[in-house]
């Protein structure tokens, strides 16, 4: 009888993490592409935040905001990644040789964003993408990477200024 | 330059194949991971023997592997043409940078024979280009004032192949948040030919 009951609740836990996944997935697939710029790695990293998270589900499934949480997870997967390579060293794919002349403006302005993009620190790489991909508002985005709400400002801040600096002037025109 | 659409265009060549089965694999690894636990916990001599024979069959698929084919940083500049005033070196004032602190790295950059020009770039000059380059997406300058944006030295080499040395040597006064080098490798310039 116990057993029954053990084994309905897991399916019922079962199921409920997989609408979790199969709603979510898609766009943190999409945000971990952002963060490494090569979709081989980000399904790794989306498969391994969902494993983490199914490992600790029965703790968090309640929690308020479960898509904050998995961003969480996520960027402290990528962290990780990152600091298990040499320190100087920057975890970033090397991108399709896209900007060519011939290319659309708009092929050549994105991929010269993701370059630039690369350029910056990781935290700043996940500020920018948390704040101007998935539109979180600076709480949000405090609250995932563990930072004040004044250091996701000014670093947002920096990083944008950063961005435009590696862009250089010819992107300003376009 | 509106961020979010640019955004948009770089997922465009998301893959369409269907996507992986999450959650399932995630359970499955979660799964294999509590048996694993209870084959050790209850390891008396034969379930241990027993144990050996299936822990590799059980081992978690390794999830978390960096492909090998991560290269090392590249440059946008060096990728599409650059304007004639591309900068070689931003160096970064801290915010709370002193007068002296200042005039310091002002003179190392000015003597250092590996520069060329050094133009000092105030917080209301960096607002000035900052608001001018985002004016189409005034939703992106709303929210950052002069003050969260750092001072900066923009220098020009005449020496290409000091750029690391002069670079290291900013990065350690005293002063300077951080330098960002934007010289091209050599072979990769393409400021010329663009």
């Amino acid at each position: 009888m116990t057993a029954r009951w053990g084994a309905a609740r897991r399916q019922a836990r079962e199921a409920e993490f997989t609408a979790f996944v199969e709603a979510t997935a898609p766009k943190l697939r999409r945000t971990a592409y952002l963060m490494c710029r090569d979709w081989h790695f980000a399904q790794d990293l989306t498969q391994t935040t969902f494993a983490k998270m199914y490992a600790s589900w029965g703790r968090i499934r309640h929690a308020a905001n479960l898509e904050a949480y998995s961003r969480k997870v996520l960027m402290n997967v990528l962290f990780d990644q990152r600091n298990r390579r040499s320190a100087g060293e920057m975890v970033l794919a090397e991108l399709p040789d896209h900007a060519q002349s011939g290319q659309s403006d708009a092929v050549e302005n994105h991929v010269a964003l993701m370059r630039a993009l690369a350029t910056l620190p990781v935290r700043d790489q996940a500020i920018v993408v948390l704040r101007h991909w998935e539109d979180l508002s600076v709480e949000t985005v405090a609250g995932i990477l563990g930072v004040s709400v004044s250091v996701v400002k000014t670093q947002n801040a920096r990083a944008l200024s950063r961005l435009r600096s590696a862009l250089g002037e010819d992107f300003a025109r376009t | 330059m509106d961020l979010r659409l640019l955004f948009e265009q770089a997922l465009a060549d998301e893959p369409s194949a269907a996507p992986a089965d999450f959650a399932g694999r995630a359970m499955a690894i979660g799964r294999r991971q509590r048996r694993r636990r209870t084959i050790v916990v209850g390891g008396t001599g034969a379930a241990v023997i027993a144990a050996l024979g299936v822990a590799n069959l059980l081992a978690p698929t390794p999830v978390e592997t960096v492909p090998a084919r991560f290269a090392s940083l590249v440059n946008p500049l060096c990728e599409s043409p650059a304007g004639d005033t591309a900068t070689d070196l931003s160096v970064f004032l801290t915010a709370d940078v002193t007068d002296r602190q200042r005039a310091a790295v002002n003179e190392l950059l000015q003597h250092d024979p590996a520069a060329g020009t050094v133009r000092y770039e105030s917080r209301d000059q960096a607002y000035a280009q900052f608001k001018a380059l985002f004016s189409d997406a005034p939703a992106l300058v709303t929210g950052v004032d002069a003050s969260e944006l750092p001072e900066s030295f923009r220098v020009k080499l005449v020496d290409g192949a000091q750029a690391d040395r002069v670079a290291n040597k900013a990065k350690n006064a005293p002063g300077v948040d951080d330098v960002i080098n934007s010289r091209c490798p050599d072979g990769a310039d393409v400021t010329a030919a663009g």
